[in-house]
């Protein structure tokens, strides 16, 4: 309904109050119709899974290779160990362990200031990457 | 004379460091079975019921023996300095780990075939 219409509608309606109620009425009804949309929608955004994408991760392996891509390299925090491999690693491990690293349930130096620095995606991508990776 | 002895006593070293080697990997099977990680990680540690489960199989032994030593850490509280992994599941079950447990069990998880590789 075109507001100039609504207008126009309102100039001429002989029960002006009463048809003003019944608007204002159905545009509440309406309004609220919409906002229950977009929070759902919102909600749905939120709950959405992040699709990770392999093809993606070719730009955002650059930090990883220069420790997991070398083999036999060592970390040395705080006991001297082989930084594991993660080619063939399960998809959504490589995400949690991103995840856990960037929210603090692991700390690691290194591992802590890399996956604060990622995204969501960019988690999802890394993990769609290495999980592949032949 | 002296030779023969020089050498029977480096046979019974190399067979003894053979066999206690040997010993390591039997005893972190039984670590394995004792602590019942099957039942997560999947009987042949690289099938977890979970995705979000990692595989363990062939990994580096001395990164799941310092994964290991990290929930332990992370199960007593030890600050974010210290390196730690804080996982209630995890926590629980390294918590009963010995020293050497860990390093038996990251030896057999080791030695077992698994996909994982170093790749770039």
């Amino acid at each position: 309904m075109k507001l100039s219409n609504t207008m126009y509608r309102l100039k001429n309606n002989l029960v002006n109050r009463s048809f003003m109620t019944i608007y204002s009425t159905q545009l509440m009804a309406t309004l609220a119709v919409v906002a229950s949309c977009l929070t759902v929608s919102s909600a749905l955004a939120a709950d959405a899974p992040v699709i990770g994408s392999a093809a993606a991760a070719k730009d955002k392996v650059s930090m990883c290779i220069g420790c997991h891509g070398i083999p036999g390299y060592r970390a040395s925090f705080p006991e001297v160990y082989s930084v594991p491999m993660i080619a063939g690693q399960n998809d959504k491990y490589i995400q949690a362990a991103l995840h856990a690293y960037a929210k603090g349930d692991r700390t690691h130096p290194t591992m802590d200031a890399i996956a604060s620095s990622l995204s969501d995606q960019d988690i999802a991508d890394l993990a769609a990457y290495y999980s592949t990776l032949k | 004379m002296k030779h023969l002895s020089l050498a029977l006593a480096g046979t019974i070293l190399i067979a003894t460091a053979g066999l206690s080697q040997a010993a390591d990997l039997a005893a972190g099977k039984a670590v394995w079975e004792k602590a019942n990680c099957a039942s997560c990680h999947g009987a042949d540690a690289r099938s977890p019921i979970d995705p979000a489960y990692p595989i363990l199989a062939g990994q580096h032994a001395d990164y799941l023996a310092h994964a290991l030593k990290a929930y332990q850490r992370g199960a007593a509280g030890a600050p974010a300095s210290a390196n730690v992994r804080k996982n209630a599941i995890m926590g629980a079950f390294a918590t009963q780990l010995s020293k050497q447990d860990i390093e038996n069990v990251a030896a057999w998880l080791s030695a077992q075939q698994g996909p994982l590789a170093v790749r770039k």
